[in-house]
């Protein structure tokens, strides 16, 4: 559209540019009504636990107002009943009193009742105690004061005492107190201050206080309704509930110690072994890494019979070994230090092997180009199995093969030469036990053999010998004659 | 200008779909919109007279721009002015009534927007300012405001609305005709 020209517009179409605009206008609102919904959710959530915490709070108070009012009937009950003899009739009525006193005059029966008890007792009837306390209304009205503070002062002044009723309501004459008359004084001061609970009852203060005493009693009503279902659970839980916890605890308290005890050493037991194991792992978890590598590799790739090989290779060598060490002579070469060498150095090549294989499997190698191949199970079609992705597995398992092989030729090696080093031993054994004596060979064909460092004998022959066998025996008479004087003991062996 | 506007609805989607089974039908259509746009811009061209709307208003633009913001008083060429009076069917911008252009006439010359607009929202008054001057000379010539296409809307686009509906209405028809053809076979 030209940028600045007059455009009039004749035809007119929808589009619905402006209804996919509008419907995503109207999910973006739909989402922030849900954002809405669910934050509104959330806040009334919130809203009800603080309404539930706050239920909860009026409950307990409701309940603690219910017991105090409770508390204060029953004192009142009792007072009037050990005062005056009154019926339930005539309480039920004196209560009906104070609870309209408390509407009235916005004074809670709280401090009505106690009052009123006192009026009571001092006065003799509860219809002398209600005047009473219609006065000792005003005059904690007129003088700012708590109503006991007023009961107790027109009770002392029923009494003569009418000090502190003259301090609470000065506007009685002096002669008046002096005259001691509780009528003529009661009528003056109901004169100055009669109404003035009333006229404190109209004021903000007293429609507050009015207020706060509606809301009380509320609470007393809502509490007393609260009160039978506490009641009964109260005695629900000590009734049956504590009872039948305590016999199945006094029933079973060897088991439940002895299930406790054994649930701890378990609990030890299993802990001690999940550190033990942790601490191994993570000790050796270059092995771990490796055992899990070599593992792969092997089921990952076609080397197996090589390695099985390699295995039935260094079993036969033992076997070998085990076999070579029945004889006497070979059992004895174990126990030298030359075949120890020779095994260790077997299970040294073996483990440096191991350690090898292990070493190359986890260090990184050089990439190797990919090629697909015939997967382990023989399937040409997978043509997803590729060798390089297990380059360094199967590298590993190749060098420990290998490996393996060479420690078992080595291990044959030593074998035979165990064996030539035990026959060797064996003459010189022998040989040893030979050397003890003096050897002495006697003819043509025989060595003159010196063991020991060597001692020469010559003999001597006198006379004449005609024949071989009386030369031998003159010879072995001058040997032994010679030996007796300076060989001792010999060994004459004649050939 | 007219109080009741015919919003067409699914003139791209009748004739893409319809250009499979008839796009005779569909040149049928196009035809009668260009026809309606075409006799409504040269009812707008023809408004513009050769000579300008008052004596004072040059026929070349001014040499040295003093007024428009610097670019001076354009020259009343009607040639000009005529060359750019032209139709578009281009959607352009959707109201925000979901609605979007399907013909509109353009009138892209400075002189000729002076023309169409110009005393539109200022009344005539009888001051002796030159700007309330121009606006009686030209309430003079050329009538109240607007003057040129927006007049030759106002005064036909009931009629071209009609035209354009029942055509499309028509395709719709031939469209549905078709569909119930294959539906058929």
């Amino acid at each position: 559209m030209a940028v600045g020209a007059v455009v009039a517009r004749i035809l007119t179409q929808y589009s619905d540019k402006g209804s996919k605009a509008a419907q995503k206008d109207i999910k973006k609102l739909g989402t922030n009504i849900d954002k809405f919904a669910k934050k509104s959710a959330k806040a009334f959530g919130i809203a009800a636990l603080a309404t539930a915490a706050f239920a909860v709070k009026i409950g307990k108070d409701a309940v603690e107002a219910a017991m105090a009012d409770q508390k204060s009937q029953a004192l009142l009950a009792n007072s009037l009943r050990n005062t005056v003899g009154a019926t339930d009739g005539a309480i039920a009525g004196v209560e009906k009193h104070i609870t309209a006193l408390q509407k009235q005059f916005s004074v809670v029966d709280d401090e009505l009742r106690p009052a009123f008890g006192r009026l009571t007792a001092a006065f003799g009837s509860t219809t002398a105690a209600q005047e009473a306390m219609q006065i000792a209304l005003d005059v904690s009205a007129f003088a700012g004061v708590d109503l006991a503070t007023a009961t107790e002062a027109i009770i002392k002044a029923s009494k003569g005492q009418t000090k502190a009723l003259g301090n609470l309501v000065p506007g009685v004459s002096a002669a008046t107190l002096a005259t001691k008359d509780f009528g003529k004084i009661t009528d003056q001061v109901s004169k100055i201050v009669g109404g003035s609970a009333a006229t404190r009852a109209g004021t903000l203060e007293g429609k507050m206080a009015g207020l706060k005493i509606a809301f009380g009693e509320a609470m007393e009503t809502l509490g007393y309704a609260l009160l039978p279902v506490l009641e009964k659970f109260a005695t629900m839980l000590t009734t049956q509930i504590l009872p039948k916890v305590e016999a199945f605890v006094a029933l079973n308290k060897d088991k439940l110690a002895a299930g406790f005890a054994i649930a701890a050493e378990m609990a030890f037991k299993l802990l001690t072994t999940a550190i033990s194991f942790s601490d191994w792992c993570a000790n050796n978890m270059g092995i771990v890494k490796g055992m899990a590598a070599l593992i792969v590799g092997m089921f990952a790739i076609g080397r197996i019979a090589a390695f099985i090989l390699a295995i039935e290779g260094i079993i036969g060598v033992m076997k070998l070994l085990r076999t070579t060490a029945i004889g006497a002579a070979i059992a004895n070469a174990f126990a030298t230090s030359g075949v120890s060498i020779a095994l260790g150095a077997a299970a040294l090549a073996t483990v440096g092997i191991g350690a090898f294989a292990v070493k190359g499997m986890l260090e990184p190698t050089l990439p190797k180009e990919g090629k697909k191949t015939v997967s382990p199970r023989g399937n040409s079609n997978n043509r997803d199995f590729f060798t390089n992705p297990l380059g360094p597995a199967t590298d590993g398992l190749e060098n420990f093969t290998n490996g393996l092989n060479n420690a078992t030729k080595a291990a044959k090696k030593s074998v035979d030469q165990l064996i030539n080093e035990a026959a060797a031993k064996k003459n010189l054994e022998r040989q040893k036990m030979l050397s003890g004596s003096t050897s002495l060979a006697v003819g043509q064909g025989g060595k003159l053999y010196m063991p020991g460092g060597g001692r020469n004998v010559i003999v001597n022959v006198a006379g004449s010998v005609t024949t071989e066998g009386d030369l031998i025996t003159a010879i072995a008479n001058g040997l032994q004659r010679k030996g007796r004087r300076s060989l001792g003991n010999t060994n004459l062996l004649v050939e | 200008m007219a109080d009741e506007v015919i919003v067409l609805s699914g003139i791209k989607e009748t004739l893409d779909a319809l250009k499979e089974f008839d796009k005779d039908a569909v040149k049928r259509f196009k035809k009668v919109i260009n026809t309606e746009l075409a006799g409504a811009e040269r009812d707008a061209k023809n408004i513009i007279k050769d000579e300008p709307p008052m004596r004072g208003w040059r026929k070349a633009d001014a040499a040295k721009g003093r007024t428009r913001g610097g670019a001076g008083w354009p020259g009343w060429d009607a040639g000009e002015i005529k060359s750019k009076i032209t139709k578009t069917k281009v959607q352009g911008k959707v109201r925000g009534d979901y609605t979007t252009s399907a013909g509109s006439l353009l009138n892209k010359s400075a002189a000729g927007s002076i023309f169409e607009v110009a005393g539109r929202n200022t009344k005539t008054s009888a001051g002796r300012t030159s700007s309330a001057q121009f606006l009686r000379n030209l309430f003079i010539s050329g009538g109240k405001a607007s003057r040129v296409v927006w007049r030759v809307v106002d005064k036909d686009r009931a009629r071209i609305e009609e035209n354009v509906n029942r055509a499309l209405e028509q395709a719709k028809a031939d469209l549905q005709k078709h569909l119930e053809g294959e539906r058929g076979r």
